[in-house]
């Protein structure tokens, strides 16, 4: 009666809260484990539709890859058409560009930890299910949200898909009033974020370590997020001209995404947890203190952590957007393009983590090649990595729901946009 | 007890960037007491589980339709459903996927795959190609304003009244100079539904259409504007095969300047 028994099979069909279409399916065997991330969010095919289309289209375009991070898809769009036209924008229209995309990403991390994550500690299916018995949490969501959404709206014309943006600069240059009470604004939710980043450090999150190689951008003087360098927590930086050299992405049968891999090295992790791991020393002294009370250190190796280096992000990212608002003094500026052929590649932090956008522009400015690499591309294989090593950990054969839950918790914690992923 | 009947409400995603559904989230702020009349029965991207077969009261659709999996819920979708309203670009129009349209499938599998024996995509098509709908909620991201319209007017159980004029009607409205005539810029905004409060515009730049076609637009006269102004073929095709490559109103302008198929 020697039967080889049946590997037992924990799947999630459609996993909720999360952006875009995901299944996951994770296979226990005597020996081993096999876990796959069937990404079935359908292809829409921008690599291939860009093609043809016009230098002053492609941002537009381009931020309809994602209805929660466009701003960040729109930048690096038009940061790439820059680099193929040789267009060096002005510092004015940087520091614009920088306080968007940093709205963008506290914003987006306000929608994942109390819409995504939350309710999972909470033991609710959604958020709107949670509200009448989390008052306070509801106001702090909602107003958090909505004051980062304004600036978006004021400099942006709308926080979704914004249109002011465009290659070489802005449409409309906001008056200095305007970013002032936009100011006002994040002061009055500052508490709030503080509120927040002492929720989520209390969570019970699984007491979980994995070996991870992180890797951000890094610049000189400030917390990166435009401009700077790739850099590893184990060693090694690279410019972002090295990207094709030393990424490699795969496509892999079982999902619509590609894999990418780190040349010679294997997965990786970006995101909030590795910019925070990796830039911690380029935080403002407030944040700094602010981790320190909710007893985050880094390196920080647990992957259900993200969550706490979101609510950190959240708090640093508003003060540097107040910094910013009152201390930028707007200039008229017309913005000018002279088209010129070539290829160019832009690489910054979304809110997710790193997003790569190459083009290369024919002489009339029409996109000939288009590559695109968003950050759960980038996870993809770190998320399937962690995932074994949880299903290692926590699979008990007579409790296999409590692995499936940690399972979503996981993969939720990496706050992934499959819909990006797929683009 | 005195309980009121909640609207069953589902939501359904398709081929998008699910920004309209992201948009929803937020209106709670704007709107609280109308979605405190909801009940979520199907809404992935809010809360996990919930049923397909609703039945539902009201059921938005996200996204253009790509795959023959998406008709197929979508056409029991309908039948479960009292109301079904497709949101935003993609689903009312084809949207932004619908750029691919005019290329052949194979051709845009090849430019992005290695690998295509796993794909089974399909031209994009809007939610109305495949199921009856009753009314459209434009915009990408959706606008507000009809979506709070379509809500309140089945709490009342009257017509819906979606806003159905042009981005002129609005800029008018605001007072702006006009970008078509006084700035030579080319604007979509006579052809383009109203819903964003003239929004580009505003801001100094010529409408893109991101909201589709007006009902019954003359496409064909802006066309023929535009390249009086000295824009070339293929720059008034790209006009009209951003955000509604399928619709009848913009194929009339694209047409004449290159293959819309």
């Amino acid at each position: 009666m020697d039967q080889q028994p049946e590997p037992r099979t924990i799947s999630i069909d459609y996993l909720a809260r999360v952006e875009g279409e995901t299944d996951l399916v994770v296979k226990i065997g005597e020996e081993d484990l096999d876990i796959t991330l069937k990404i079935f969010e359908p292809p829409r095919f921008f690599e291939g539709f860009l093609v043809g289309r016009k230098y002053d289209e492609v941002g537009d375009i381009g931020s309809r890859i994602c209805g929660i991070c466009p701003i960040s898809h729109m930048t690096t769009t038009l940061q790439a058409v820059e680099k193929a036209m040789g267009i060096d924008p002005s510092p004015q229209t940087k520091h614009l560009r920088r306080l968007m995309c940093l709205a963008q990403i506290v914003a987006s991390h306000i929608v994942h930890l109390y819409m995504f994550a939350l309710p999972d500690y909470f033991g609710y299916p959604g958020f709107v299910g949670m509200m009448p018995r989390f008052e306070k949490e509801k106001n702090n969501f909602l107003h958090m949200k909505e004051a980062m959404n304004r600036v978006g709206e004021v400099i942006g014309g709308r926080a979704l898909n914004p249109i002011s943006l465009v290659v070489n600069g802005f449409t409309q240059i906001p008056a200095k009033s305007s970013l002032l009470s936009l100011a006002q604004g994040i002061e009055k939710v500052l508490p709030m974020a503080r509120e927040t980043a002492h929720l989520i450090g209390r969570l019970p999150y699984p007491d979980f370590k994995v070996d991870t190689e992180f890797i951000s951008l890094r610049h000189q003087h400030e917390y990166a997020i435009n401009e700077g360098v790739f850099t590893s927590s184990k060693g090694g930086s690279w410019s972002i001209d090295e990207y094709q050299e030393q990424f490699i992405e795969e496509q892999v049968d079982y999902a619509m995404a590609k894999k990418c891999l780190l040349k010679g090295r294997g997965p990786f992790m970006v995101g909030a947890l590795a910019r925070v791991n990796i830039k911690f020393d380029q935080f403002h002294e407030e944040t700094k203190k602010l981790a320190e009370d909710v007893c985050f250190n880094v390196p920080d190796y647990n992957p259900f952590h993200n969550n706490v280096a979101q609510a950190l992000e959240i708090y640093e990212g508003m003060i540097e957007c107040h910094r910013l608002l009152t201390s930028l003094n707007p200039q008229k500026e017309k913005p000018v393009v002279k088209i010129r052929s070539g290829p160019g590649t832009a690489v910054t932090e979304a809110p997710r983590g790193l997003l790569v956008h190459g083009y290369t522009l024919n002489q009339r400015g029409i996109v000939e090649k288009a590559n695109l690499v968003t950050p759960t591309s980038h996870n993809f294989a770190n998320i399937e990595k962690d995932l074994k090593a949880l299903a290692e950990k926590f699979y008990q054969p007579d409790n296999p729901d409590d692995l499936k839950k940690k399972c979503e918790q996981l993969i939720r914690a990496y706050d992934p946009c499959f819909s990006c992923s797929v683009h | 007890m005195n309980r009121k009947k909640r609207i069953r409400l589902g939501v359904f995603k398709y081929t998008c960037c699910a920004g309209c559904e992201f948009q929803l989230i937020f209106f709670q702020k704007k709107i609280l007491e109308i979605f405190e009349n909801l009940e979520i029965i199907y809404f992935r991207m809010g809360e996990s589980g919930g049923g397909e077969e609703g039945p539902f009261d009201l059921v938005l659709i996200d996204g253009a339709i790509t795959e023959a999996w998406q008709a197929d819920q979508l056409k029991k979708v309908r039948q479960a459903a009292k109301f079904l309203l497709p949101i935003g670009s993609c689903a009312v129009n084809g949207g932004i996927p619908a750029i691919k349209n005019s290329t052949s499938e194979l051709e845009m599998e090849k430019r992005v795959y290695q690998q295509i024996q796993p794909l089974h995509s399909m031209k994009a098509h809007p939610v109305d190609d495949y199921v009856k709908v009753d009314g459209y909620i434009k915009g990408c991201p959706m606008g507000e304003k009809d979506l709070v319209e379509a809500v309140t007017s089945l709490l009342l159980g009257k017509r819906a009244n979606f806003i159905n004029y042009s981005v002129c009607v609005e800029c008018k409205l605001k007072g702006n100079l006009c970008l078509l005539i006084a700035d030579k810029l080319p604007c979509m905004g006579p052809v383009t539904n109203a819903g964003c409060g003239a929004l580009c515009p505003s801001y100094g730049r010529a409408c893109y259409a991101c909201w589709g076609p007006m009902e019954d637009a003359n496409s064909r006269a802006l066309a023929w504007q535009f390249e009086k102004m000295g824009l070339e073929p293929d720059d008034i095709f790209r006009k009209f095969t951003q955000y509604a490559s399928n619709k009848l109103e913009f194929r009339k302008g694209a047409q004449l300047y290159g293959s819309t198929t």
